[in-house]
């Protein structure tokens, strides 16, 4: 771990956290920072770059940069989000954490509406929506007007606001958690912080992880009405090629999605500087003793990772077998129905946990335990699924064909 | 990117996302059933939550043909559909059931109700 930069500055409200893993090709958010309408000792920013590269994208902003670090993390280990995060909160002196994209625009209002908001909602944790531009004639990007990004080309404008903001039927999958978040660095260390366990790996992670963990533990999210980022296409941007965690198939972590599903506030693996800082044990280190568990190294690295040609997802924390959760324990494997995780049910749990050596033993004692006439639906609704979703998604393909196709002959 | 391989992406997330509703459904049944065999007739009803009309047909025919208790079920495709199941004196003592998939869709509305109703996200 190396620093490149330290800040100087004394007592800012808000820490900007901005990650790149040597890939990033531009970081215009610095210039815009630069024209924000507060104190500049009101926010710092923080870099942290994953292996050893100083990019020189940041180069022509570096007067805006206060603290950039690099983790010197082994090229042959996999990027890993949530370790940038942890060294980002470690690292933050600021009362407010922002974990935001370094590619987008923002508007002068941008810091002043965040620490506005944090003033009159002091319990939450705020999300700020993006507006996406699809032209390529912006790339490379050409500092193109606000107008500009939400207008020709781009693909959630409604109204003024972005779909994801004004969305009430999908808000999870249409809203990007991804672009900015901001919490109390207090409460982000309450929490344990980012979660480093292996699902978060490669492109499928992101701060929601710790949005939906804070709400376990009673905090507000909330979503900025009026301030918006602004991003404009660039190669890359979907995350092709990279390795993909488990996910939902709209590349939402499952692993979180279970934390948000089952109430649990603290990572499945958390980091040792944070846990710390949460104990309040070895305050005096600073972000020099930022540590980073050795078992990365080995877990995280690209040929553990990669079989054959294939990147193949990591092992999800938890498995659905025949409705059934499966559990890995110190014994063996452990299958049970979710409902006992509900307190009315739990002292049902002897009645219905099933234990085995193996994850194999485990799926032949589950298969003997369903009444073969449950076995018999599965398939049927396997069927019915798949065939209902095909439908839908082809209604939904020409419906949006058919206005296409009216909007230009009416235009 | 080639077509190919946008065929390819578009199939992958697809398979992965019918996969999980396959999943997350499975769940609902297997609980439904097993929650069902615990309670005896005539006790507190349940009310289950789902956020497509297919999963409320299906259920509806697991039911008819008794493969699940009686329970009531409510579609909340979007999140202004919660408003009643989210008042405090909606259903009573009845017994929330909610799928995951529609929590996760809505938690910034179910989240609280976890710690003020007998609600259970499968």
């Amino acid at each position: 771990m190396k620093f490149i930069k330290k800040s100087a500055r004394s007592g800012p409200k808000v820490s900007l956290i901005l990650l790149d893993w040597s890939v990033r090709e531009s970081f215009h958010l610095l210039h815009y920072l630069s024209k924000q309408d507060v104190d500049r000792d009101l926010f710092e920013v923080i870099i942290i770059e994953y292996y050893s590269r100083v990019s020189d994208a940041i180069r022509p902003f570096e007067d805006q940069v206060d603290s950039w670090l690099l983790l010197e993390m082994p090229e042959d280990c996999y990027y890993h989000k949530h370790l940038m995060y942890n060294a980002g909160i470690v690292a933050a002196q600021g009362d407010i954490c922002v974990i935001c994209d370094s590619d987008a625009m923002v508007k002068p209002g941008f810091i002043r509406s965040i620490i506005t908001e944090f003033e009159n909602h002091p319990n939450t944790v705020l999300h700020i929506d993006q507006f996406r531009n699809a032209r390529k004639d912006l790339y490379p990007f050409c500092y193109p007007d606000f107008s500009e990004v939400t207008g020709r080309g781009c693909i959630n404008n409604v109204g003024g606001k972005t779909r994801g903001v004004v969305d009430d039927k999908d808000p999870i999958h249409n809203r990007n958690y991804g672009a900015c978040m901001c919490a109390r660095r207090d409460d982000l260390i309450a929490i344990g912080g980012a979660d480093e366990h292996i699902d978060y790996l490669g492109h499928i992670c992101g701060p929601y992880d710790m949005t939906f963990r804070l709400v376990n533990s009673g905090h507000r999210e909330i979503w900025h009405q009026t301030e918006f980022m602004y991003h404009t296409w660039h190669p890359g941007q979907d995350g092709e090629d990279n390795y993909l965690g488990p996910h939902d198939g709209r590349h939402m972590s499952t692993t979180a999605l279970d934390a948000l599903i089952s109430g649990r506030t603290m990572p499945l693996e958390e980091n040792e500087s944070i846990k710390n800082l949460r104990l309040a044990t070895d305050l005096a280190q600073g972000v020099e003793a930022f540590r980073i568990a050795t078992t990365h190294f080995i877990s995280w690295q690209k040929d553990n990772i990669r079989k054959g040609k294939q990147w193949v997802a990591g092992n999800s924390s938890r498995k659905i077998w025949h409705g059934f959760v499966v559990d890995q324990t110190a014994d063996g494997f452990v299958a049970y129905p979710r409902f006992l995780e509900h307190p009315d049910f739990s002292k049902f749990q002897d009645q219905f946990e099933i234990h085995a050596s193996t994850e194999v033993d485990l799926h032949e004692r589950l298969d003997d335990s369903i009444p073969f006439r449950w076995r018999l639906v599965f398939p049927v609704v396997t069927l019915l699924t798949y065939v209902s979703r095909a439908l839908g998604l082809t209604s939904l393909y020409l419906q949006r064909r058919w206005g296409r196709l009216t909007h230009e002959a009416y235009t | 990117m080639r077509l190919w391989k946008r065929i390819a992406m578009r199939w992958f997330q697809f398979r992965d996302e019918v996969g999980g509703l396959i999943r997350g459904f499975q769940v609902l049944i297997v609980n439904l059933a097993l929650i069902g065999k615990l309670r005896p007739v005539g006790l507190e009803p349940i009310t289950v939550i789902v956020d497509s009309w297919r999963e409320a047909t299906i259920l509806r025919l697991l039911w008819i043909t008794q493969l699940l208790p009686r329970h009531k079920i409510l579609v909340v495709r979007r999140a202004c559909d919660l408003h009643l199941p989210i008042q405090s004196n909606f259903g009573g003592e009845s017994l929330l059931i909610v799928t995951s998939r529609a929590f996760t869709k809505h938690y910034h509305l179910l989240a609280s109700l976890r710690h003020q109703r007998r609600l259970v996200v499968l």
